[in-house]
């Protein structure tokens, strides 16, 4: 399996991502170091350029993992010659599926140890009133991580076993279908539905709500990420049936 | 001549592993920083990553061969100690010991606590859980919060245990056999946080004969977590159920020890090295048994 996965980190060009973060802390880094030698208000000037910019990172890293890594590594063993391809490799078809489904947590899984490092590095030195403030919402935000990563878990549990199953071009037309459905949803609510709910709204907000509600949020870090589990199994499990009753196009 | 390359790998990772995090600590408390800061918080994250820096910096000093993961119908015995052992697989009932390696943690944790319930009643007080806002059936649930957010958020255990039982304890079992490679790996991984434990880590800075007690039961715990902590590599051929395990330990994800009252400890048990060593109890016993496996594994294979 390791193979496989080297050869899928290669194709999805993972080496630029992880550099990419590995710059990101890097900036991050700097900038608490340097804010830890200024006064006080030029500190705060520092933590409002570090909290977006990690909010960020973690936006574009959660869209490039739904959007690009899944399909990528699956495209990458599309073309010619498939069924040749898949036959040669020394790995049963169930190792195979399941390379995918690894590959796919441990993207995941480095995207939350790049959370965890840029939050903990970010909190460093926070010692101003609203600095205060920021790193309680950063450690909720820390414990919402568990939740978000559910999210996008039972996203690629449903996304999966179709690409696996019926190829990357179905796989897409499902995609872009299911993402349809949901924008123009949205579209709907945001053309007729009332929108005096997300007045007020803001992260520290969020975050706030989550304080004042330990119950409701330990019992959602407890219940997702088990369910998003099973589901991410079931969806494997889907996924070795459908492989193995995959029909090759003719080479 | 093997054993001498060995050897200089072996000082260049302890060097490396040593000299980073020793070096910012004491330039960090030297400055008047404090223990329990964020600042502080973050310095010890990142002094998790450390040892597997030291491990990457060391290899490619030495140019050392290392496989990342070991695949045993393919690699002779000599090349299994060779390997960084970040592979996964399930196959031969290895999965089992992922369960040991969560809940074996869990249990311990657990039953240190009941343990320390049943010497002193008054100390764990289940109406504690209700002060937090959390009910009882919330409550039982904690531990599984904790292995998710043990196994999410393990990056620091994957830094440390890549470094320590990824690469310098099987380096030490050449040199020193399985026992030798143990305690003298797992002193040297206790050695390690006293930087740490100085400042207040674990003990705080008010017990008696602080911090050499603490240094002493500190090691202790690092000897018998880090046994069970190589049983689940050698078991696995993989450092990830320590990793796993280290996290969970990490997180102190348990009930009793949410409902522990520490007002009301009294005599000994009021000193945080006696709580330690006695919470402690169930995991010295896994150590053992581990150390048993373990020998026992070695001269199968011999």
């Amino acid at each position: 399996m390791t193979g496989l996965l080297y050869k899928d980190f290669i194709a999805i060009k993972g080496k630029v991502y992880v550099i990419a973060s590995f710059l990101f802390l890097l900036f991050i880094s700097t900038l608490r170091i340097v804010a830890l030698f200024v006064d006080e208000k030029d500190a705060e000037a520092f933590d409002v350029i570090a909290v977006p910019l990690l909010l960020k990172y973690l936006v574009v890293a959660f869209c490039v993992l739904i959007g690009n890594v899944g399909t990528a590594m699956l495209k990458a063993d599309d073309g010619k010659k498939q069924k040749q391809y898949y036959l040669s490799l020394p790995v049963e078809k169930k190792g195979y599926v399941a390379e995918k489904y690894v590959f796919l947590l441990l993207a995941y899984y480095f995207v939350i140890s790049v959370a965890v490092l840029g939050i903990t590095v970010c909190k460093a030195g926070m010692v101003s009133a609203s600095g205060i403030k920021l790193a309680s919402a950063l450690d909720s935000f820390n414990s919402m991580l568990p939740m978000l990563v559910s999210l996008l878990l039972v996203v690629s549990s449903i996304e999966l076993p179709f690409f696996i199953g019926f190829g990357t071009k179905k796989g897409y037309a499902v995609k872009i279908g299911l993402l349809m459905v949901l924008f123009f949803a949205v579209m709907v609510y945001l053309l007729f539905g009332d929108l005096n709910v997300f007045s007020g709204i803001s992260f520290i907000s969020v975050m706030e709500y989550m304080k004042k509600h330990p119950t409701l949020i330990a019992g959602l870090q407890i219940v997702m990420p088990l369910v998003s589990g099973i589901l991410y199994f079931i969806s494997y499990r889907i996924s070795c049936i459908l492989f193995a009753r995959k029909e090759w196009e003719d080479d | 001549m093997i054993k001498n390359i060995e050897i200089k790998r072996l000082l260049i990772f302890l060097l490396i592993a040593f000299g980073l995090v020793w070096g910012v600590m004491f330039t960090y408390f030297g400055l008047g920083g404090e223990y329990g800061t964020s600042t502080c918080n973050a310095i010890l994250m990142l002094a998790m990553l450390c040892p597997a820096i030291a491990t990457l910096a060391t290899v490619k000093l030495t140019r050392e061969k290392m496989w990342i993961s070991v695949e045993e119908n393919r690699l002779s015995k000599e090349k299994q100690l060779s390997s960084l052992r970040l592979g996964i697989s399930f196959k031969d009932k290895k999965w089992v010991w992922f369960l040991v390696a969560i809940f074996g943690t869990l249990l311990c944790m657990e039953l240190g606590y009941a343990l320390i319930w049943l010497i002193e009643p008054d100390v764990i007080n289940l109406e504690l859980l209700k002060l937090v806002g959390i009910s009882k059936t919330l409550a039982a649930l904690i531990p599984v919060a904790g292995i998710t957010s043990g196994v999410m958020f393990s990056i620091g255990a994957l830094g440390e245990e890549l470094g320590w039982r990824g690469y310098m304890v099987p380096k030490m079992e050449k040199l020193f056999g399985t026992v030798g490679a143990m305690l003298i790996g797992n002193i040297i991984w206790g050695v390690w946080h006293f930087p740490m434990i100085a400042k207040g880590h674990s003990f705080g800075l008010d017990y008696k004969g602080a911090p050499y007690t603490g240094y002493l039961v500190f090691t202790l715990s690092c000897v018998v977590m880090g046994a069970f902590l190589q049983l689940l590599v050698e078991k696995t051929n993989s450092v990830w159920p320590a990793v796993f395990a280290h996290a969970i330990n990490n997180t102190g994800a348990s009930v009793l020890g949410m409902c522990v009252d520490y007002t009301k400890l009294s005599g000994g048990m009021a000193e945080p090295t006696v709580f330690l060593l006695i919470h402690m109890i169930p995991q010295i016993i896994l150590g053992m048994v581990s150390v048993v496996e373990l020998v026992r594994m070695r001269k199968k294979q011999a």
